[in-house]
């Protein structure tokens, strides 16, 4: 492990100085003097190319003359100890020109998939409409915990300890800044938690200035910093047009997606939200499009998912309000249309409707959800429910959903996301890629190899941080859980055939995935239906009981994936404005239906998404009619509940 | 410690005498109570000037708290946690819920009662619930000519209407708080959001009458806006001293608005959230002593 | 100043300034691990160590309040029978803390435990000079639902809901208790 050659006593502090305007040319940046105690990392010392590539497009490393956002990162700057280096900082006087905050769009075109022709099927007679705007507003994680990065020259080796999402993308970023070879980078993999894709490219970011200071100053160095990652607004109009009856005829879906001033993986991202804005249900014609647009604001794009949750939760709460419209249960309304269709297995191809609607029947009685909406559909016509001496609103709702895992089949520009197997005499397997092999996914792995090859566990070995390794690709979208295991299917699969044919050892690999007519594949279904009430005097949402179904293929560790459904419920509630019941007075029934078959997709995406779409709609029953802005804030619901009164 | 950086010199009495001296070389130096405000400001740490703190915690005398038949005096030492401890039984219910209010016995323990009413800028829980109870405080004022002058003042006017603190002719220190034993038998501290999190959201208001037969008498009101004010009505107040009870509902609607145009009147700029769950718990107070009443 | 205090069972001497906080002095001077956060006072509640067996908020600590002070962060904690009570309870109620707040949480969890067994003040008279006298009896003090939920909500990582957490106390508290009755 690196660590040993790094002594905490003996290395450079340092920090990144970053932009405080949103908007602005650097005009001059007055340094104090520094003499030989501190060291400064500027654009100039840059060898190589001052930005890093992320999939086919480009992020900035150091800016010296433009400014996108505020928070950019201009300069860093190290010493001996952080106390001395952060009261030089104060003394870096940086000035700036304001320029006009600018929204552009990003391309000319936006990513636009249709089916049938919706212009005609619109005009079909007797048909209703309901057009309804859904705005998801940026959210940070928490901007507190500290990132921290070594670097340092060693044996004509450069060593950088680091957590990182994306290791290659590391080592490559590194590389192309310093003009250090790849060969000559070892990167140590530290242990990290990141929920919100915190350490996808902000640590590459990082360990680039820290290479960069470690080679300017011949000395190993430590670079620590508290940036959020941000989610990416999005605004969604949608336009269901329907029979008199409910039953649903055609979709138009305009979505806006604000990346922030450097857009990243939009065609990736537009895709996953053309899988979450297609209807499960047989439409005549669709039309989705999505507009990305930059902002002088920070860079945003990976939050936990890509845009997945929020494109489905739009559908979910789209069709509650078309269930309700027609005064029907929305569980009734998408039990009867909800099933396969051509427009929506091109985006994600699901299976088990049948089964799904049996889970969602069970959830459905098991809930009272009927009984409960009936009551709450009474209420919300009541005029005194804002009162201060009746103090209570209340909402439950429903909502289902596939759950989703890694990229879409056509997705090209992120790296090959390889992994390799190598079988050995005395069964010995190594398994190399470059995702974290500590923890719960990588006991997931083994029992897959274990089973399919039929060796132990214990057996099976993963690569050091020095040792040659695959790239796998970023660890995002519940790859390591969701993708992974089916390529370590594959590829045992591939070695199997050729097991006691071919001589030992035998070394297979695969990369990506077949081609396929679909967007996304989905095995895996979530349904909820949550109950709220809002405080009138507090105006907070009080959420009370959320009952959860899941349908999925394999489950390896029941108490892991319990806890992660339920951490994810809990986390995206409270992100997105609610509060919990205290104590015991919060149920979480969550039921499990595990065929015990082939590996289920991730549903990490589709419980986000449930939970938002049910948290939103019951909030709008409790409200009489509330604008969908998440996450929500007790001044929308005052103001809601005022528009009421005038 | 490096050379660039000269670490802060700690003075540490044991004696208000001490004290005396050690303000009267240093008037700029920092009181440090519990350090639960001063260590949260920006910039704290590091801070490049040669700043003197005197260290509270080693005088004695400022952590007592003594009881006689008429009143009660707390050390301005004495932190939340000790007063809360010490003083369940015998502590108005008002300030008991002030300092239940602060949640963490772990916050509890580092927050002192002088320290919190002293915080020049943040008006929470304790000085709100004090200003209800009549609560005087002892402060010490170091004048630039090396006297000193002793006052008590009430704890409502340590503050201007947007809470801010009102600054002494010199140096000062408080020293103790003196409580009367004698208040009203219906108390009520109601905290709605975290002040601390969210203080511009949030609302204190500690309310404080005495029940004669059918009327209320001795009527206090205080509302606390975190950041933004330290509202004490005496028109409010009035209207509720002497009122029957139960209040009439109507009545309560229009006592609840006269406070709304106070609230207008006095702070233009707080946001239509604060006020309206300022109105709404002033109203739920009322309607709460109606249902008390009743009852009994 | 120099400091003259115990960490995790090793005396140290650290040559730090006076103001500095017990967050950074274990993070900066000591290399801390655990402690991954800083949001400088404004309890977030993730910084949480015992100092003289008290949990205290390391980022409210200054250094000149801890000579001789005894300190353990969670690294410490980690290894004492006490934290053993809390893991087991993680395991039993199927729950634990997302790794970014385990380590503080732990402690607060630990914190809680402490007050409902009184393990600190067991039988120790705290006496005020005047004339109020305070006696903190171990293992008679109780704490309902609502105070252990407001303790619980200081550390603000939103990762378990109170129910969760609440479930967690409980059974920790029949672990300790347990324990206390063996050893007493």
């Amino acid at each position: 492990m690196a660590k040993a050659y790094f002594s905490r006593a003996t290395v450079l502090n340092g920090i990144v100085i970053r932009s405080t305007v949103d908007n602005g040319i650097i005009d001059t940046v007055k340094l104090p003097p520094l003499g030989n105690r501190f060291l400064t990392v500027e654009a100039k010392d840059i060898k190589g190319e001052n930005r890093l590539k992320v999939a086919n497009d480009y992020i900035p490393l150091l800016s010296s003359n433009q400014i996108s956002y505020r928070g950019q990162p201009i300069m860093a700057l190290f010493g001996f100890d952080s106390e001395s280096v952060q009261l030089k900082a104060q003394e870096i006087d940086i000035s700036y020109r304001l320029t006009e905050t600018q929204h552009t769009d990003q391309s000319a075109a936006p990513y636009a998939k249709a089916f049938g022709d919706l212009d005609a099927v619109s005009k079909t007679p007797d048909l209703k409409s309901y057009t309804q705007t859904y705005d998801f507003t940026r959210l940070h994680s928490p901007s507190y915990y500290i990132t921290r990065i070594m670097a340092g020259m060693d044996g004509g080796m450069l060593h950088v300890i680091a957590p990182t999402q994306w290791m290659f993308h590391m080592r490559d970023s590194i590389s192309d800044v310093t003009l250090i070879p790849k060969k000559k980078i070892v990167i140590h993999r530290m242990p990290f938690y990141a929920p919100h894709d915190e350490m996808l490219l902000t640590p590459s970011i990082l360990a680039a200035l820290a290479a960069l200071a470690s080679i300017k100053g011949n000395y190993p160095v430590e670079i620590q910093d508290s940036y959020p990652v941000f989610r990416p607004a999005m605004h969604v109009e949608r336009t269901t047009w329907y029979m008199g009856d409910g039953k649903p005829v055609a979709e138009s879906v305009n979505a806006t997606v604000d990346q922030g001033a450097t857009p990243l993986f939009s065609e990736e991202m537009a895709n996953q939200m053309f899988a979450g804005f297609s209807p499960p249900c047989p439409l005549e014609a669709t039309r989705i499009s999505i507009q990305f647009r930059t902002s002088d604001q920070s860079p945003a794009n990976f939050y936990g998912d890509l845009g997945y949750g929020e494109a489905l939760a739009s559908t979910e709460m789209q069709y509650n309000r078309i269930g309700q419209l027609t005064a029907q249960n929305p569980f009734v309304w998408k039990s009867q249309y909800y099933g396969n269709s051509p427009s929506h297995d091109r985006m994600l191809l699901c299976s088990r409707f049948a089964e799904m609607k049996k889970m969602t029947a069970d959830l459905v009685q098991k809930s009272d959800y009927a009984r409960k909406y009936a009551s709450c559909q009474v209420l919300r016509n009541q005029s005194e429910k804002f009162s201060s001496f009746f103090s209570y609103a209340r909402g439950v709702a429903f909502a289902v959903g596939p759950g989703i895992a890694g990229f879409s089949n056509v997705c090209k520009n992120i790296t090959p996301l390889s992994v390799q197997l190598e079988l050995d005499t005395g069964d010995k397997v190594k398994v190399n890629t470059s995702f974290y092999t500590i923890g719960a996914s990588a006991k997931i792995w083994k029992k897959v190899i274990g089973e399919r090859l039929g060796v132990q566990e214990q057996n099976i070995l993963f690569p050091a941080d020095t040792d040659e390794m695959m790239d796998s690709g970023p660890s995002v979208l519940a790859s390591n859980s969701g993708r992974m295991p089916l390529q370590i299917q594959r590829v045992c699969d591939q070695v199997k055939q050729k097991r006691f044919v071919n001589p030992l050892p035998l070394v297979e690999s695969v990369s990506g995935f077949p081609a396929s007519n679909n967007l996304f594949t989905s095995m895996s279904w979530v349904g909820m239906v949550l109950e709220l009430s809002v405080d009138t005097i507090t105006f907070k949402p009080l959420v009370k009981n959320i009952w959860i179904s899941v349908l999925t293929g394999r489950i390896f560790d029941e108490q892991a994936y319990r806890e992660k459904i339920r951490h994810t419920i809990v986390t995206t509630l409270l992100e997105n404005g609610a509060t919990l019941a205290i104590g015991r007075n919060l149920t979480i029934d969550l039921t499990l239906q595990s065929d015990g078959e082939g590996i289920g997709s991730s549903v990490s995406s589709a419980v986000r998404s449930m939970t938002l779409a049910t948290f939103s709609s019951a909030l709008d029953q409790a409200l009489g009619g509330f604008p969908i802005l998440l996450p929500v804030t007790s001044e929308q619901i005052l103001s809601t509940i005022m528009r009421k009164r005038v | 410690m490096y050379e660039e950086l000269r670490s802060t010199t700690v003075h540490t009495p044991i004696t208000l005498s001490e004290y005396g001296q050690i303000a009267n070389r240093f008037p700029d130096a920092l009181n440090w109570a519990g350090g639960t405000y001063l260590m949260s400001r920006p910039n704290f740490y590091p801070m490049d000037s040669n700043i003197e703190i005197i260290d509270l915690s080693g005088i004695e005398e400022l952590q007592r708290i003594t009881r006689t038949d008429r009143y009660i005096e707390i050390g301005s030492m004495v932190t939340a946690a000790q007063l809360l401890d010490t003083g369940r039984q015998i502590l108005p219910p008002v300030l008991l819920g002030a300092l239940t209010s602060i949640g963490s016995t772990i916050v509890r323990r580092q927050i002192t009662v002088g320290g919190s009413l002293c915080i020049p800028d943040i008006r929470l829980s304790i000085p709100t619930a004090l200003a209800v109870l009549d609560a005087m405080a002892e402060v010490r004022i170091y004048l630039a000519n090396g006297k000193n002058v002793t006052r008590w003042i009430p704890v409502s006017r340590l503050y201007d209407k947007d809470g801010k603190f009102v600054p002494f002719e010199g140096k000062f220190l408080l020293t103790h708080i003196r409580i009367g034993l004698q208040y009203g038998a219906y108390q009520r501290f109601l905290i709605t959001g975290n002040p601390m999190r969210e203080g511009n959201f949030s609302v204190i208001i500690a309310f404080q009458a005495e029940k004669t037969a059918v009327a209320l008498g001795k009527v206090q009101l205080c509302v606390t806006f975190p950041k933004k004010g330290f509202f004490i009505s005496k028109e409010i107040i009035g209207q509720l001293s002497g009122i029957n009870l139960p209040i009439a509902p109507k009545t309560i609607w229009t006592i609840t608005g006269n406070l709304k145009g106070e609230l207008r009147k006095t702070y233009p700029s707080l946001s239509s959230l604060q006020q309206e769950r300022a109105l709404r718990r002033f109203a739920s107070i009322l309607y709460d002593l109606n249902t008390l009443y009743l009852q009994s | 100043m120099n400091l003259d205090c115990t960490i995790d069972g090793k005396g140290l001497s650290l040559s730090v300034n006076s103001n500095k906080p017990l967050l950074l002095i274990l993070t900066e001077d000591v290399g801390i691990k655990s402690l991954n956060s800083n949001c400088h006072g404004t309890h977030c509640g993730n910084c949480l160590v015992l100092v003289n067996d008290v949990v205290v908020l390391s980022c409210l600590m200054p250094a000149f309040r801890l000579k001789d002070a005894t300190i353990q962060t969670f690294e410490g904690f980690s290894k004492t029978r006490q934290c053993r009570d809390i893991e087991r309870a993680y395991q039993v109620s199927g729950n634990k803390p997302c790794p970014n707040c385990y380590a503080s949480k732990t402690l607060l969890i630990e914190s809680i435990l402490q007050s409902l067994t009184g393990e600190h003040h067991a039988g120790r008279e705290i006496t005020m000079p005047g004339r109020i006298h305070n006696q903190i009896v171990g293992d008679t003090k109780q704490l309902d639902e609502d105070s252990i939920t407001k303790e619980l909500a200081l550390n603000t990582c939103q990762c378990m809901d109170t129910g969760e957490l609440l479930q967690i106390v409980e059974i920790a508290l029949s672990y300790r208790r347990r324990k206390n009755v063996r050893r007493a």
